[in-house]
C-alpha cells in the first residue's frame, strides 16, 4: 500500500520531492539449502559445494525505493557520494539527486548503483547482497517453472540472459519466476553479489599467468565446471570485470538475508 | 611464438622451442622492428580507420610513430538477412569491426571503451600484439567504462584482432571480429584497390531465413553447424549494389580475414585466379597463381590479382554449400571492354545428339505413359516432389532463393503476375535481368527437361505455397499450350 502511494506521487509530477520515509521491508522467498557447482574453483567435490538456505528478496530493489534510500540517507544522493564509494555514473540516469525525472519508471529495478552503494542500501533494509554461491543457487531453481524438458534450461536461461531488459521495464512484467517464487532473476538487468571479486581461477593449470586473468578466450573454459553453462559464464565474466566503485547501466541490486536457523547459530 | 594457450601445452612447448630458436637466428624480425627506433619520443598521430569493405590508406610515413587507437565495444540489432535480425557485440557499431592499419616498430596506445548500454564486458586479443593474452586481460572493460593498454608492433602481417571474454565464443560469434594489418617497413607493393572482407558465421535458434529477431544457438555453435555464414556481417552485405567495384586492367587486393568461431573458408573468385597470394596473412608473398586459398578461423590472407576482363566475379568459400545455401556470397563487378582473347563468351550453341540425328523426341517422353490431368491433391504432391528434385537447390526449400544469386518463388511478384510466363521460364528457361519483389537479378536458369505433366505439378505446387495464393492450378493443356506457343519476349 505504501509504495502504491509513492508510486502515484511520482506519477504525479517529477518535481515532487520526496520525503524521507521509513526503509521498505523486502519480500522474502526462502531458498532451500543445496548444492552448487561453482564455475571457477578448482578442487571442488563431485557433488558442488554445500549452501545453506536463506532468503532472497522475491524482487530487485526499485528506482522508487532507491529514492527513499537517498532521500533518508543524504550520503548517497547523487552530489554527495564519495567518488570512492561510486564512480561518475552513479544514478546518471536519474533527473537528480532526488528526483527520478520524466524518463525513469520508478518500478523498474534501480541501476547504475555501486556495489557500496547496494551494499548500504541492503544494510539499510535491514538485509545484506546474497554471495555468489547463494545467487547462482537461486538461479539453478528453474527445473520446474521453465519448461518440462531440464536439458533446455541451460539454453532457455541462456536467451532470457540475451534479451537483456531496458531500466524501462516494470518489475511488474519480468514472467520469469524461479521455482522459489524469486523473480527477475533472468530477464532483468545483472545484480550485485557481496563477494564479486572473487572471480578467480585457482591458477593451478595456468604456469605462466596470475590468478586474474582466467575468464578471456579459451582459458575461461580450463578450469570451468560446465562450460557449456553459458549463462553463468556470462554472470561470472560481468563480475570479474567490475569493481566496488563502478555503477552499470546494466546492473542493480537485490537484498538477501540469513534464514531465521542460520541467524540463530550466530554469524556467518 | 607469440603467446602460448593452456589447453595446447606441446604446442605451446613447440612453440617456445620455435621461438627459441627464432630469437638466436640473425633474421628474427622482431629485434628488427625495435632497431630502427629513434632515440627520441616518437610522432604521435591518431589513427584513422575504415569500415568493411574499405580499407585505411596505405602508410607514407618511413620512419615509427606512436598510434593512438580509439575502439567502441557496442552492442546492437541489426539485420542479418532480409527479415532476419540479430543483436550483434560489435567493435566499433560493425560487423566485422574497423581495419587498423599500423607500421612496423609503430608503438600502438590502444583505447577500449566499453558503450554504457553493453550488457557485457568486453576486451580485445589483437593477434598482432606480442604478450599473453593479446591484450585481452589489460583491455577487459565494464560497459561504460574504458581501458588503455599499449604494445609495439612487432611482426608485420595481416592479424585478426577479436573480443575474448568468456564465453569467448559467444563474443565472437556474435560479431567481435575484425583485422588489423601490420605493414612491413618497405610497405606492401601499391596496388589500384584494396578492399576488406571477413567471413564469418552465424549461429541463430530459427532455421536459415527463419524471419525476426533471432537469439544466439549455444547448441548449434557447439556443433559446429551454423545457419548462416557470410561476407562482412551479413547476408547480401557484398552483392548488387554493394558490390565491390573495380575496372579492366586495375590490380586489386583484398585482406581477407575469418572471424569463425569455427569454420575454416576456401576463399575462392570465381572467374579469377590470385596473382599472388600471402598465405595466411604472413609478411611474405610466398605464392603465385593460385585458385583457392584457406583462411583459418582467426587467421587472415592477402591475394592480388589483375583484372584482365569485365563481369560480375562472384566470391565464395568454395565449401559451395555455404556460399549456395547459407549466405556465404559476395561480388567483385568489373568494368571495361571485353577481350575476346582471353575470353570469348559463348560463341555457338548447337543441338547435340550422340545418338545421331534420328531421335527427335524429348529424352523423358520417350516411352512414358500418356499423360492425364491429375485431381489437385494428386497434382500438388507431385508437384512438391519435383521441386525438390528440380529448383530447391537454387530457389531454396521455402522458395526464399538466395539473395544477388537465385530469385525467390516465395510471394513472389514476378511468379505470379503472369502464369503463362511462368510455364515459359520452366519449358525453355531464362536469361537476362529480371526484377523480383524489388530485387534485380540478372543470371541464368536452364531450360529443365520436365514433362509437360511435371510442368503442370510443380507450379501449380509454387503457385499455391511459399505465401503465393493462385486461385487456379496450372493445367496440362496449359503447359502444352505454352510449349506450342512461340517464346515470348520476357
Amino acid at each position: 500500500m505504501t509504495r502504491r502511494v509513492v508510486f502515484a506521487i511520482l506519477l504525479c509530477g517529477g518535481a515532487v520531492r520526496a520525503a524521507a520515509q521509513p526503509a521498505p521491508a523486502p519480500r522474502f522467498r526462502s531458498v532451500a539449502p543445496g548444492p552448487v557447482r561453482p564455475m571457477f574453483i578448482a578442487g571442488v567435490p563431485d557433488g558442488g559445494l554445500a549452501v545453506a538456505g536463506f532468503l532472497l528478496a522475491e524482487r530487485p530493489v526499485s528506482n522508487a525505493e532507491y529514492l527513499r534510500f537517498v532521500t533518508a540517507n543524504p550520503e548517497w544522493q547523487r552530489s554527495r557520494v564519495a567518488r570512492i564509494a561510486a564512480d561518475v555514473s552513479y544514478l546518471r540516469h536519474w533527473a537528480g539527486d532526488t528526483r527520478l525525472g520524466p524518463e525513469v519508471v520508478p518500478a523498474a529495478p534501480v541501476v547504475n548503483v555501486s556495489w557500496f552503494a547496494a551494499r548500504a542500501y541492503a544494510d539499510w533494509v535491514g538485509g545484506r547482497l546474497p554471495t555468489t554461491q547463494e545467487w547462482e543457487l537461486a538461479a539453478s531453481r528453474f527445473r520446474t517453472s521453465i519448461s518440462g524438458d531440464p536439458d533446455r534450461v541451460n539454453a532457455q536461461l541462456l536467451a532470457l540472459s540475451q534479451a537483456g531488459a531496458r531500466d524501462t521495464t516494470p518489475l511488474a512484467a519480468f514472467r520469469i519466476v524461479s521455482d522459489e517464487g524469486v523473480t527477475g532473476l533472468f530477464g532483468g538487468p545483472s545484480e550485485w553479489v557481496d563477494d564479486f571479486n572473487t572471480v578467480v581461477t585457482s591458477g593451478e593449470s595456468r604456469g605462466d599467468s596470475g590468478p586474474d586473468d582466467g575468464l578471456f578466450c579459451a582459458g575461461g573454459a580450463a578450469l570451468a565446471a560446465d562450460p557449456s553453462n553459458y549463462s553463468a559464464f556470462m554472470r561470472y565474466a560481468l563480475r570479474g570485470s567490475l569493481r566496488g566503485s563502478y555503477a552499470l547501466a546494466t546492473l542493480g541490486v537485490r537484498v538477501a538475508r540469513d534464514s531465521p536457523a542460520t541467524r540463530s547459530r550466530g554469524p556467518r | 611464438m607469440r603467446r602460448s594457450t593452456p589447453f595446447l601445452v606441446v604446442v605451446a612447448a613447440a612453440a617456445a622451442v620455435l621461438a627459441a630458436a627464432a630469437c638466436a637466428s640473425p633474421d628474427a624480425s622482431a629485434g628488427d622492428a625495435m632497431a630502427d627506433r629513434p632515440s627520441g619520443a616518437l610522432p604521435v598521430e591518431t589513427l584513422t580507420v575504415a569500415f568493411a569493405p574499405a580499407v585505411p590508406a596505405a602508410i607514407t610515413r618511413k620512419t615509427p610513430a606512436k598510434v593512438v587507437i580509439n575502439l567502441e565495444t557496442r552492442e546492437i540489432r541489426k539485420r542479418l538477412a532480409d527479415g532476419v535480425e540479430y543483436t550483434f557485440w560489435t567493435f566499433g557499431g560493425s560487423v566485422p569491426g574497423p581495419m587498423l592499419r599500423v607500421r612496423v616498430g609503430d608503438e600502438v596506445e590502444f583505447h577500449l571503451n566499453n558503450h554504457p548500454s553493453s550488457q557485457m564486458p568486453h576486451n580485445i586479443d589483437l593477434h598482432a600484439v606480442t604478450g599473453p593474452g593479446g591484450g585481452a586481460a589489460a583491455s577487459f572493460t565494464a560497459p561504460g567504462h574504458s581501458s588503455t593498454f599499449s604494445f609495439a608492433a612487432l611482426n608485420p602481417g595481416l592479424y585478426v584482432y577479436h573480443c575474448a571474454t568468456a564465453p569467448v565464443g559467444m563474443h565472437i560469434a556474435n560479431g567481435m571480429y575484425g583485422l588489423i594489418l601490420v605493414e612491413p617497413k618497405e610497405g606492401l607493393t601499391p596496388v589500384d584497390r584494396e578492399f576488406y572482407l571477413v567471413q564469418s558465421e552465424f549461429y541463430t535458434a530459427g532455421r536459415h531465413g527463419a524471419p525476426g529477431i533471432q537469439p544466439f544457438d549455444m547448441e548449434k555453435a557447439l556443433h559446429e553447424d551454423p545457419e548462416y555464414v557470410v561476407f562482412n556481417g551479413s547476408v547480401g552485405a557484398v552483392v548488387g549494389d554493394n558490390a565491390l567495384k573495380a575496372k579492366v586492367g586495375e590490380t586489386v587486393r583484398m585482406f581477407v580475414g575469418n572471424g569463425g568461431p569455427n569454420l575454416i573458408s576456401s576463399f575462392h573468385v570465381i572467374g579469377e585466379i590470385f596473382d599472388k597470394v600471402y598465405t595466411e596473412g604472413g609478411s611474405l608473398a610466398n605464392q603465385r597463381d593460385v585458385q583457392t586459398t584457406l583462411v583459418p578461423a582467426g587467421g587472415s590472407a592477402i591475394v592480388d590479382m589483375k583484372l584482365e576482363v569485365p563481369g560480375t566475379f562472384i566470391l565464395v568459400d568454395h565449401s559451395i554449400f555455404r556460399a549456395f545455401n547459407k549466405g556465404a556470397l559476395g561480388m567483385l563487378a568489373v568494368e571495361g571492354s571485353e577481350n575476346a582473347a582471353i575470353y570469348s563468351g559463348k560463341q555457338d550453341d548447337q543441338v547435340y545428339l550422340p545418338e545421331g540425328g534420328a531421335i527427335q523426341a524429348m529424352p523423358v517422353e520417350a516411352g512414358a505413359a500418356p499423360e492425364r490431368e491429375l485431381p489437385r491433391n494428386e497434382l500438388l504432391a507431385r508437384g512438391q516432389q519435383v521441386y525438390a528434385a528440380n529448383c530447391a537447390a537454387c530457389h531454396q526449400l521455402e522458395g526464399q532463393g538466395v539473395p544477388g544469386a537465385f530469385p525467390p518463388l516465395a510471394s513472389s511478384d514476378y511468379l505470379m503476375a503472369d502464369k503463362d510466363r511462368a510455364i515459359g521460364v520452366v519449358v525453355r528457361g531464362l536469361s537476362g535481368a529480371v526484377t523480383v519483389n524489388g530485387q534485380p537479378y540478372n543470371g541464368v536458369m536452364p531450360s529443365l527437361q520436365l514433362t509437360n505433366g511435371d510442368v503442370a505439378a510443380v507450379l501449380s505446387y509454387v503457385r499455391t505455397n511459399f505465401g503465393n495464393r493462385a486461385t487456379d492450378l496450372v493445367t496440362l493443356r496449359d503447359v502444352q499450350r505454352v510449349r506450342a506457343a512461340p517464346p515470348a519476349a520476357h
